[in-house]
């Protein structure tokens, strides 16, 4: 059902932007021309009672005309109980005749009806219906104080009349002033985060509000590009999650809290490594780029944060020392809210960097409450939770006989060590003894905060460890500082914010991930030890190691793998109020990313019979990004014909400098003294980065919001970054986004009484992508690298690139329409949006014969690539009592990428791509095993039967790798003290589902699949015969690349689990306690699928799979 | 206001080459990095790993298997599929992991180095006056002896002289006359330009490193393509000028010809590999377990009886230059110019490219194609070859065709697995398809004369619609 809206929901595109005008444009003639109907708009009423309340009386006419009557309930407290019979009465004489004998009065205002005391009733009529224009009622000034439920001041409240046109907002200590304001006219006070409150004003013109914190998503605030808004005034579209959503997932990567949440975000977790080994991918609405790098901006407290760290060198895959992922350097405690921003609205102020969506990160800060201490300790496991079915050593004996007869061989005791050198009755099962184990995980988390109204401070600390599911001890090891202060002077004036997380990360992972080795192990390889607990190397006749590859898989615990990283982020925003409305704000921040590596392979690790030959080998590394941003700001608040405008204006100064250089040593006389670089005998530099990125821009909004109906917001953008050449530095950027309110519509309040909330968005514009690498226009000349023995003793020094002075950033165009409606005062809430994004000048490869020195170079083509979709958003409250509530969201995302135009000079890939997804592969089309040889036959592109395949001609089919729709479903429930809650993350996408390690035959193990292989002449198989000869490679090679390799690896998770139970506050209140609970923790607890394979998400044999994370904790507040 | 604003802008997102790198703006500013940019081209040129047989210092292998001086260990199974298709001489354009379009990649794009170096030293100021003409001399003579390489082996190519990539993308195939026109004028500007002796690594100091072109490697190079030219009086005034040059050069004792700075070395390429001496000694000396069919393992080769049965009987240089081991009874001879293949040997050995052995073969050619008179002195070089390698005189026929023979054949003998000497020898003197058709027995193929060049990458035939394949493929 849902694929089939969605194709009818693409169709939209056809409809141009005109068409959209057009109707927008219509909307807003209907809502204007209802409200002036408003005015004057008295339905016909009947009414028969016998001494009634006046409530009732009222209670009926609201049944009857979908009006609303306001009135503080003291008013109706001395009325008379009436009797009347009325039938198709205009209201407002029914109302005149059961109001005669009591001391009331009304009025209409739009839908609501106003029950005030009669001797004030015949100004306030007037100064209502006739507004300001009209001076001949008694009004007075209105002054007042907007406070929340703790009693701290709210600056910056909007205070406005009802259907007036009078309007202010707050100042720093929550104080406004309103002037010739009729009594009874009611004020509506808005402040962001909070729920909306109106109150009447009486005719001492004294009015003091008190705010309470919106419970409601749609009020809470929600932080988007320089400064904060809500879901419901918010233009643009933008998903925010709390810290409360973080904490119940046991991750050490705060990204991977986001996986199934965020509509329109593709995460996925690359394996189940920790500590910075674990490679996340994130995609918001499709891959925009041809080739270039699709990750989102990062901002961090207003710091631009690395999406990857710098390579820092490795012998082979050593876990965390090769490109890691920063994301492991933040504590995801430290963290309040986590917002992506996707449409053009929301990216487009980051101008050239916005264009693969923006993820801002909040850390946390302390409130105006006496000080306390919350304590968080967390403790579990994880492991692999699922296992490859393999070949038992029986079936794997067998399966080796048998392709030694198909191949009409013997065992070779040189080389067939599996059956000829090795115990064959002896069994292991390889997955139990290598990634069978638990990883340990702990966490200790401790934040004292505080303040009053001038200053506010948190510091929070925390230690973090995780091992591995590895035998041997491994981990990866945290510990990290947060603080934040804010202050505010005593005229409330200067503003000063200051903030730092600092981490400090030991990275003591193994250097290989076994799962490559324990997949393809044969279950009768030797023991790891020998009983005197040394290395088993299981040496044949010649002394040589019979290991597969030469090494006993658990060598690798001899080796030193340390990497030890510290990040600091710290960022001070300075902001001083110089006059009423304009405030003057400067940010600074500062992130530096530092990592030094040292991996050792020494001869402990190594067959000693290739001792003679090989060398003590050490790698050192030292890497570090630094980045800081200075970005100067004006803010102006003020209001305009009725509405509130904010407006912003800055500028951003960045630079960010990537350095690092990583060192190999070789030729250590000894084991012991492999740490010091001087006790080597040769040393060569194996890199030397360094990347200075420069980045400045003017950028401008401004928002108009008029009486929370109108949204409007217009953003300019101009850009500069060094990354590009001399000409083509600078670009302008921008986007314009309408949203409508339309629930404060009469018409569609009367038509749709459930309708609590309705909103209709629309944004357009343009952003960039710059992420196509430092200095890649010029044509540089490096030192040759891994020269061992410099030519004449001199470092040589070539050309990598041509000169591309012309570059520039690549460009997304974005569309987008989105509608949120609530429905049952928002108890059940709904969004549905739709995209239409376009990037263009894409920057690729435009191919060169070779002979001109180089195969390409990078050039802005004319290419074209859509990514449109749709995003389903819906949460309820579904069942809400005094003790039992339960709550539900639901989403789900579909992105469709069409590469829609190629250029002239592209590879000839693309030619194949033209009109479809991006990555889609091409593959051969598989036809079965030849029943009479048993070998793997495929279709050429003429529909025949052939067993080579050509490369050029025959790939005839295309898989589509993109998730073609994911999503997530989360679920809460609370019973008195106990919560539950879980979210179930969906993807539909394929995979490789041909987990073989080689051909079967070989001296490998298998997935059981293949048992059902040819065997005899007459056979029917997808499995060809088992061989080892090496006869069968290139067929097999052949099948790797085909249909028959692939298929669906869609999935259904239980990604996370939390049960909790808090404390009663009787008893806490006897241990001086709050909010204290106990608590379990799980992720990826489970998973639904066809995929055969060892994991649907990682997609991949060769490591180790995302972890079921299981942990128990307990949280306290001290106060 | 607007003009401040961009000015300021502009001076905000300014970035200086990263300091790790330099552009060609700056490279050619000063003497040092000048210099180094063609250290680097002779960097690259010996510190890959032969086997691969995707660079230009792997064309004595690649060219050795082509022609009938290797054996392949498996033959057609052997595991390393490119080293098939150049022994089994059946090229595939198309494959870029298996073809020769590896090494025509890998010189053009040394030739576009070289052709940066010739436009921006020609326009430099920074540089000393005897830098920039030592550097322009052998971006010159490299660029001569790339395309000399590049001619004999495939026969047809364009003719890239400029940087200019989006001028040369759509270049045609050059007549060989035209591009030797090329490599003669880019030798004689460089044995104008080059020193007389060898200069170190600033360009400038005299050195006894014989690693860095001089003119006597100039003349040399450009003799042998006189030579290939048939111009028989240029190739011998050359060749003599290098042997008359006995200051410097000449022939040495067989197991000194191949060492380092020997006499006898007129150009040689340092060794870059840490530990190691020459990739050639790596490759061609078996261990005792012999050849191996294994690709990753790197003994893939051994000598052919048709090159070890072309030496007469105490031919000195089958003792020296030629050593074997035993394995299950079966021998296997391998090239032993080379001599030191274990890590951490002191370095003794350098790449010979350019030897004096070769200029006395070239005049000794040269002198019998112009015949009469010069028929003596053409005996007596090819003499002063065999005497070094304890041969008796020459005693053959004074025709030209007998004297040609026993030229080609002591060509064989001396210079085999060096430079595809043989490959090329073969292919100018009209004796390939006799020669491969008698190898086509051991290699297991028919042999067809279009196979004597390999094919023009497939890639840059379909990037450059103005290039013709080669026949035959």
């Amino acid at each position: 059902m849902f694929t089939c809206e969605l194709s009818r929901g693409l169709k939209v595109k056809a409809i141009s932007y005109r068409a959209w005008a057009v109707w927008l444009a219509v909307f807003l003639f209907i809502s204007m021309s209802e409200q002036l109907r408003a005015e004057r708009y008295s339905p016909l009423v009947s009414f028969s009672g016998h001494n009634v309340s006046l409530q009732t009386v009222f209670t009926s006419f609201e049944k009857q005309t979908g009006m609303a009557f306001f009135y503080n309930f003291s008013l109706l407290k001395g009325s008379k109980p009436i009797t009347a019979e009325f039938k198709n009465v205009p209201l407002e004489d029914a109302l005149k005749q059961v109001l005669k004998s009591e001391d009331l009065d009304f009025y209409f205002s739009g839908k609501t009806i106003f029950i005030i005391r009669k001797r004030h009733s015949s100004q306030a009529m007037k100064a209502v219906l006739s507004s300001t224009s009209d001076r001949g009622y008694n009004a007075v000034d209105v002054q007042g104080e907007v406070r929340n439920h703790e009693g701290e001041a709210l600056a910056g409240a909007t205070v406005s009349v009802k259907d007036g046109n009078n309007i202010t907002q707050t100042d720093d200590k929550g104080i406004f002033k309103l002037q010739q304001i009729p009594p009874g006219a009611i004020l509506e006070v808005t402040y962001q985060g909070y729920l909306k409150k109106e109150v009447q004003v009486f005719e001492n013109g004294e009015v003091d509000v008190e705010m309470e914190l919106a419970k409601n998503r749609l009020d809470e605030v929600q932080v988007i590009a320089y400064g904060s808004t809500t879901q419901r005034l918010n233009t643009g579209d933008v998903v925010t999650i709390k810290s409360s959503d973080i904490e119940n997932q046991p991750v050490s990567d705060p990204i991977l809290a986001l996986e199934g949440r965020i509509p329109g975000a593709f995460i996925s977790q690359n394996n189940g490594l920790p500590g910075g080994a674990s490679t996340v991918q994130v995609q918001i609405r499709g891959d925009n780029s041809l080739i270039h790098s699709g990750d989102p901006l990062y901002i961090i407290d207003g710091v631009p944060y690395a999406s990857q760290t710098p390579p820092s060198g490795s012998f082979g895959p050593i876990m965390g020392n090769s490109s890691g992922n920063p994301f492991n350097f933040l504590n995801p405690s430290d963290i309040e809210s986590i917002s992506v921003l996707k449409d053009a609205d929301a990216t487009a102020i980051y101008g050239s960097r916005g264009a693969n969506g923006v993820i801002i990160i909040t850390t946390k800060k302390g409130g105006q409450t006496n000080a306390k201490l919350d304590v968080n300790l967390q403790t579990g496991f994880g492991e692999v939770a699922h296992k490859m079915k393999l070949l038992s050593l029986r079936e794997y004996l067998d399966m080796r006989y048998e392709a030694f007869k198909n191949d009409g061989l013997a065992p070779n005791p040189n080389t067939d060590y599996d059956l000829t050198l090795w115990d064959t009755t002896r069994s292991t099962d390889w997955q139990k003894e290598l990634i069978g184990g638990k990883a340990q995980y702990s966490d200790i988390e401790a934040s004292f905060s505080g303040g009053n109204t001038a200053t506010q401070f948190l510091v929070g600390s925390g230690y973090h460890k995780e091992t591995t599911v590895f035998p041997g001890n491994w981990n990866d090891r945290k510990g990290s500082v947060h603080f934040s202060v804010n202050n505010t002077s005593l005229s409330g004036k200067l503003k000063l914010f200051l903030s730092a997380n600092y981490i400090i990360d030991n990275n003591a992972l193994g250097g290989f991930d076994l799962t490559q080795t324990v997949m393809s192990l044969p279950p009768d390889a030797p023991t790891l030890f020998n009983a005197d607990g040394t290395f088993n190397w299981a040496p044949n006749f010649q002394g040589v190691s019979s290991w597969p590859y030469g090494t006993n898989p658990m060598a690798v615990i001899a080796q030193t793998n340390k990497l030890k990283t510290d990040n600091l982020i710290a960022n001070a925003v300075i902001s001083y109020q110089f006059m009423r409305g304009i405030e003057f704000k400067t940010s600074l921040g500062y992130n530096l990313l530092q990592s030094n590596g040292n991996i050792e392979l020494p001869f402990a690790a190594l067959d000693p019979s290739t001792w003679s030959y090989r060398q003590r080998e050490s790698r050192f590394s030292d890497n570090q990004v630094e980045s800081s941003i200075i970005e100067p700001q004006i803010c102006y608040t003020g209001k305009l014909v009725g509405g509130i405008l904010t407006a912003l204006l800055g500028t951003t100064i960045e630079e960010n400098l990537t350095k690092g250089q990583v060192w190999d040593a070789s030729g250590f006389s000894s084991d012991l003294v492999m740490s010091n670089i001087l006790a080597a005998s040769n040393i060569k530099a194996l890199q030397n980065t360094y990347a200075l990125y420069k980045y400045n821009a003017i950028f401008g909004r401004a928002s108009y919001n008029w009486r929370g109906r109108y949204l409007c917001n217009f953003v300019v953008r101009r850009d500069g970054s060094s990354r590009f050449g001399p000409d083509n530095r600078f670009a302008d950027f921008y986007s314009v986004g309408v949203g409508w309110i339309f629930s404060k519509s009469t018409l569609l309040q009367e038509a749709f009484p459930t309708l609590s909330y309705g909103k209709m968005r629309l944004s357009y514009g343009i952003t960039g992508n710059d992420q196509i690498g430092d200095y890649s226009y010029l044509d540089l000349y490096s030192p040759l690298s891994g020269i061992g023995a410099p030519y004449q003793g001199v470092t040589g020094i070539r050309p990598y690139n041509l000169y591309t002075p012309n570059l520039k950033w690549e460009i997304t165009k974005k569309f987008e329409i989105g509608l949120e409606t609530g429905f049952f005062k928002d108890r059940l809430l709904f969004n549905f949006s739709y995209y239409f994004n376009t990037s263009s000048n894409q920057l690729a490869p435009y191919l060169l014969p070779s002979f001109v020195g180089f195969t390409a170079v990078q050039e802005n083509l004319p290419a074209i690539l859509q990514n449109r979709g749709m995003e389903f958003d819906l949460s309820t409250v579904n069942i809400k009592t005094k003790s039992f509530r339960w709550s539900t969201s639901f989403n789900v995302s579909r992105n469709v990428n069409e590469l829609t135009r190629i250029a002239k000079g592209m590879s000839g890939n693309y030619l194949l791509l033209l009109g479809k997804p991006l990555n889609d592969v091409l593959l051969y089309h598989f036809a079965g095993v030849d029943p009479i040889t048993g070998v793997n036959q495929f279709l050429d592109e003429h529909g025949d039967r052939v067993y080579q395949p050509n490369s050029s001609t025959d790939r005839t089919v295309l898989l589509n790798f993109n998730p073609r729709f994911y999503g997530g479903l989360d679920n809460r429930f609370a019973y008195k003290g106990i919560e539950l809650g879980f979210l179930l993350q969906f993807v539909q996408h394929n995979g490789s589902t041909f987990p073989y390690f080689g051909l079967p035959g070989f001296g490998f193990n298998e997935p059981v699949s293949v048992l059902n292989r040819w065997r005899h002449a007459g056979d029917v198989s997808n499995f060809q015969k088992f061989s080892q000869n090496g006869s069968l490679v290139s067929s097999f090679t052949y099948e790797q690349v085909s249909d028959q390799n692939y298929g669906d690896a869609s999935f259904v998770r239980l990604k996370n689990l939390s049960i909790s139970y808090s404390l009663s506050e009787n008893i806490l209140r006897r241990l001086h306690l709050q909010n204290t609970q106990v608590y379990i923790h799980a992720q990826n607890l489970m998973t639904f699928t066809h995929y055969g394979s060892l994991d649907p998400e990682s997609l991949s044999i060769t490591a180790v799979p995302p972890l079921r994370v299981v942990t128990f904790g307990i949280k306290a507040a001290i106060r | 206001m607007a003009a401040i604003l961009q000015l300021a802008c502009k001076k905000l997102v300014q970035v200086p080459p990263p300091g790790t790198q330099l552009t060609s703006d700056n490279v050619y500013a000063t003497n040092a990095t000048a210099t180094s940019v063609l250290t680097g081209i002779y960097t690259v040129l010996p510190a890959s790993s032969m086997q691969i047989g995707s660079t230009i210092d792997a064309i004595s292998l690649v060219s050795a298997l082509s022609a009938d001086e290797l054996i392949l260990d498996g033959g057609a199974a052997n595991g390393n599929a490119l080293l098939v298709q150049f022994y089994r001489n059946a090229l595939t354009p198309g494959l870029a992991t298996a073809s020769s379009s590896t090494i025509w990649s890998d010189i053009y794009s040394d030739i576009y180095i070289a052709n940066v170096a010739i436009e921006r030293l020609g326009i430099s100021t920074g540089l000393t006056f005897a830098v920039r003409q030592q550097l322009t001399g052998e971006a010159k003579f490299l660029r001569a002896f790339f395309y000399f390489y590049l001619l004999n082996l495939y026969g047809n190519v364009p003719l890239v002289t400029k940087s200019n990539y989006a001028g040369n993308a759509f270049a045609p195939v050059a007549s060989a006359g035209l591009v030797y026109n090329q490599i003669i004028s880019d030798l004689s500007d460089a044995q104008k330009l080059l020193t007389d002796n060898y200069v170190g690594p600033d360009a400038l100091s005299s050195t006894s490193e014989r690693v860095r072109p001089n003119r006597w490697a100039a003349k040399a190079l450009l003799s042998r393509v006189y030579l290939y030219t048939k111009n028989w009086d240029s190739a011998k005034i050359l060749s003599s000028e290098v042997i008359g040059n006995t200051g410097l050069y000449g022939l040495t004792v067989l197991n000194g010809a191949f060492l380092k700075n020997s006499r006898e070395a007129i150009w040689q390429l340092q060794p870059v590999n840490a530990g190691w001496n020459t990739e050639d000694a790596r490759l061609f000396i078996l261990p005792a377990s012999g050849p191996t069919t294994n690709s990753a393992i790197g003994y893939p080769v051994y000598l052919s009886n048709e090159l070890l049965s072309s030496f007469e009987s105490g031919d000195q240089r089958k003792a020296h230059w030629v050593d074997s081991v035993i394995v299950s009874n079966s021998v296997y001879y391998y090239s032993y110019k080379y001599k030191s293949a274990s890590i951490n040997a002191p370095i003794t050995e350098y790449v010979m490219v350019l030897r004096l052995a070769e200029q006395y073969l070239i005049r000794a050619e040269a002198e019998a194609n112009e015949g009469g008179s010069k028929i003596n002195s053409a005996i007596a070089d090819l003499d002063t070859i065999r005497a070094r390698a304890g041969l008796p005189n020459y005693s053959g026929g004074n025709d030209l065709v007998s004297l040609s023979a026993a030229i080609l054949h002591e060509r064989q003998v001396e210079l085999f697995t060096e430079w595809g000497h043989r490959w090329l020898d073969l292919k100018r003197t009209n004796g390939i398809n006799k020669a491969m058709g008698m190898a086509e027995g051991y290699k297991g193929i028919a042999w067809r004369p279009e196979w004597q060049y390999y094919p023009i990458p497939l890639y840059d035939i379909t990037e450059d619609p103005n290039l013709v394949q080669n026949q035959g493929y």
